[in-house]
């Protein structure tokens, strides 16, 4: 690193971004649509109808597991929420089963009874592959993670430093001069929204501190079981006494609960030992309704109906995590935070694809020969494409398999999740053939249409489209495909740019015939 | 209705704050402001934002307002940008126009 601080950081700066830049995009796109998790999940089930009130929702998911799973060691139960969900009910059988002739989850409508809902992963995919990936096993997949939210942090940072004037061109924006307008973008979209990058990357690290940073943990604790046994204490294991007992009612606790918890609303309800004398309930608040990610949890007894005991309350260390997850995940942001939540996510794949892009405009007007870039010029520039047109039309087309694979298709869902990579494979397969300017405009062209076809495929194919909704008053299905067709017409515009730009660029080219006289 | 006073507070400070740059004084007045009108403008502007940070602080508790303040504040912010380039676009435009009479 040769001359001052500033140069320094400034190649920082550079290199830390553009290693790890195209997965920072797709992990920063994905983790913006994961804002939206619930909501797209309901999207892609149109069969799920809205869900009753917690309280309510609690019973029937009773009376569905004491009919399905009577014997099973525990049932866990997610409650509909604000958002719309339905209700998630999921069993662990009891050791002794049989191996069960069907999924151990189930999800239930207002009435209480068993959707028969299209196999999808939803928008949960979205949320596990921001920092799962997919295809990879989970341990290396956040390992990559990590690094690449460790450069991010490193870019911000340096980015900071290398920015001469942050409050002189806070406001500025010139298009159409080249270099300056990438570089204008680029700073825009970096410095208006720092607060939030400084924020999710570290918050985001910090989800994963413990794999990233084990050796504390080692240090202190004679295994890793025992530190998770303290931090996140489940309340006193306790085994079935071997006799059936009435359950009590959930009315009651939810009562206490809402007394406790100052009207917040229960999340969860968990049943240990169900139908047995020595049966637990615990009741976990609602992670909606505050900003620490891990709900406090109320254990009674699943036969009186007794309280027992509040889970300890941890640790100040242990709860300013819960509050840094819950700022990263946004679980608790109502709907105009969340829309900034998803705005600013928006802004940060901006952010990185203007950075992309700057590294291949300044280094395209010092090559030797334009008309000839060297392998690793052309692998950022195709890359790029990949990444930044590529990726958005393979999400579009996950939607677009929602709606088009036969409902009784094995692995249906994997099956819409293969749909996004193929299709995101074809437009970098695509790319590698076409010069780069027509790669730009044809794959920019691809990711719009893709999305304008998702309210047009949704319309053909049930009878939810974006008319009968907006009569419906249904918010969820409305915001759903209006932000999809602004995602079309944001791509569709971008597209026409790289087009109406194109011929400027072939001119300033020298023809074979020029270049050979020269 | 108070976030949308919040709202409408932080885009007015912003665009106080942007008036307060020489650069955009030059694209939109035409012309620099007198020192005191821009150190005005300058108090007005951190004003109208603290004002809109308080409303929200109000609302939601320091911990949520701060949070909502944060990304009121970028999306503002980024309506003044927006405005800024639709009124470059507008004055190339007539400049052209009045070149082409």
């Amino acid at each position: 690193m040769k001359g001052g601080f500033r140069q320094s950081m400034a190649w920082l700066h550079t290199w830390a971004g553009v290693v790890v830049g195209w997965a920072l995009f797709v992990i920063f796109a994905t983790g913006t649509a994961a804002y939206f998790q619930e909501e797209i999940t309901a999207w892609m089930q149109p069969e799920a109808t809205p869900a009753a009130s917690p309280a309510v929702a609690a019973e029937q998911a009773r009376a569905f597991l004491q009919r399905v799973a009577p014997d099973a060691q525990a049932w866990y139960v997610t409650l509909p929420g604000k958002r719309g969900a339905s209700t998630q009910v999921f069993w662990v059988p009891a050791a002794d089963a049989p191996p069960p002739d069907r999924p151990t989850t189930a999800m239930l409508d207002g009435a209480g009874r068993e959707i028969a809902a299209r196999a999808t992963e939803g928008g949960y995919f979205l949320y596990r592959f921001h920092f799962d990936l997919h295809y990879l096993p989970v341990i290396p997949a956040r390992y990559l993670v990590g690094v690449c939210a460790m450069a991010m942090l490193t870019a911000i940072l340096t980015g900071v430093v290398t920015h001469k004037k942050i409050f002189a061109d806070f406001f500025t924006f010139r298009l159409g001069k080249g270099q300056r307008s990438w570089l204008d973008a680029h700073n825009v979209a970096g410095v208006l929204a720092l607060p939030f990058y400084l924020m999710i990357t570290y918050t985001g690290l910090v989800t994963l501190a413990a794999q990233y940073m084990p050796f504390g943990i080692a240090a202190a604790y004679p295994s890793e079981a025992a530190f998770y046994e303290e931090a996140y204490p489940l309340g006193p294991t306790i085994a079935p006494a071997g006799r059936p007992a009435p359950a009590a009612p959930y009315a009651p606790m939810f009562d206490l609960a809402g007394r406790r918890w100052n009207g917040a609303a229960v999340g969860f309800v968990n049943t240990v030992n169900p139908g047995d004398a020595n049966a637990r309930v615990s009741l976990v608040r609602s992670s909606a309704e505050r900003m620490a990610s891990r709900g406090e949890a109320l254990v009674f007894d699943g036969a009186n109906g007794a309280l027992i005991a509040p889970v300890a309350n941890t640790g100040v260390a242990a709860q300013t995590e819960s509050v840094m997850i819950g700022l990263h995940a946004g679980r608790y942001a109502g709907p105009l935070l969340r829309w900034l939540y998803f705005l600013s996510g928006l802004a940060g794949a901006l952010m990185i694809a203007t950075g992309l892009v700057l590294w291949t405009v300044k280094r395209r007007a010092r090559l030797a020969d334009p008309a000839r870039p060297h392998v690793g010029f052309r692998l950022v520039e195709r890359t790029n494409i990949a990444a930044i047109a590529g990726y958005p039309t393979g999400l579009a087309c996950y939607f677009l398999a929602n709606r088009l694979l036969p409902l009784g298709m094995a692995d249906r869902a994997a099956w819409e999740i293969n749909c996004l990579f193929i299709a995101w494979g074809a437009v970098f397969a695509w790319t590698l053939g076409r010069p780069a300017r027509c790669a730009w405009v044809e794959s920019l062209g691809a990711a719009a249409t893709a999305f304008a076809l998702v309210p047009v495929v949704n319309a053909l194919t049930t009878p939810r489209n974006l008319a009968v909704s907006l009569w419906r008053g249904d918010w969820t299905y409305v915001g759903f495909e209006l932000t999809v067709l602004a995602l079309a017409a944001g791509f569709g515009w971008a597209a026409l740019r790289a087009a109406r730009r194109a011929p400027v660029a072939a001119a300033r080219r020298k023809t074979p015939a020029e270049r050979a006289a020269a | 209705m108070s976030a949308t006073l919040a709202l409408l507070l932080a885009a007015a400070g912003f665009s106080a704050l942007c008036m307060t740059l020489p650069r955009h004084q030059n694209d939109v007045l035409r012309r620099r402001l007198p020192p005191a009108r821009t150190m005005g403008l300058r108090a007005a502007g951190f004003a109208l934002l603290a004002g809109s940070y308080l409303i929200l602080a109000w609302r939601d508790g320091f911990g949520r307002g701060t949070v909502t303040w944060a990304g009121l504040a970028t999306f503002t912010a980024a309506t003044v940008v927006a405005g800024l380039m639709v009124h470059a676009r507008r004055t190339t435009a007539s400049e052209r126009c009045s070149r082409r009479r």
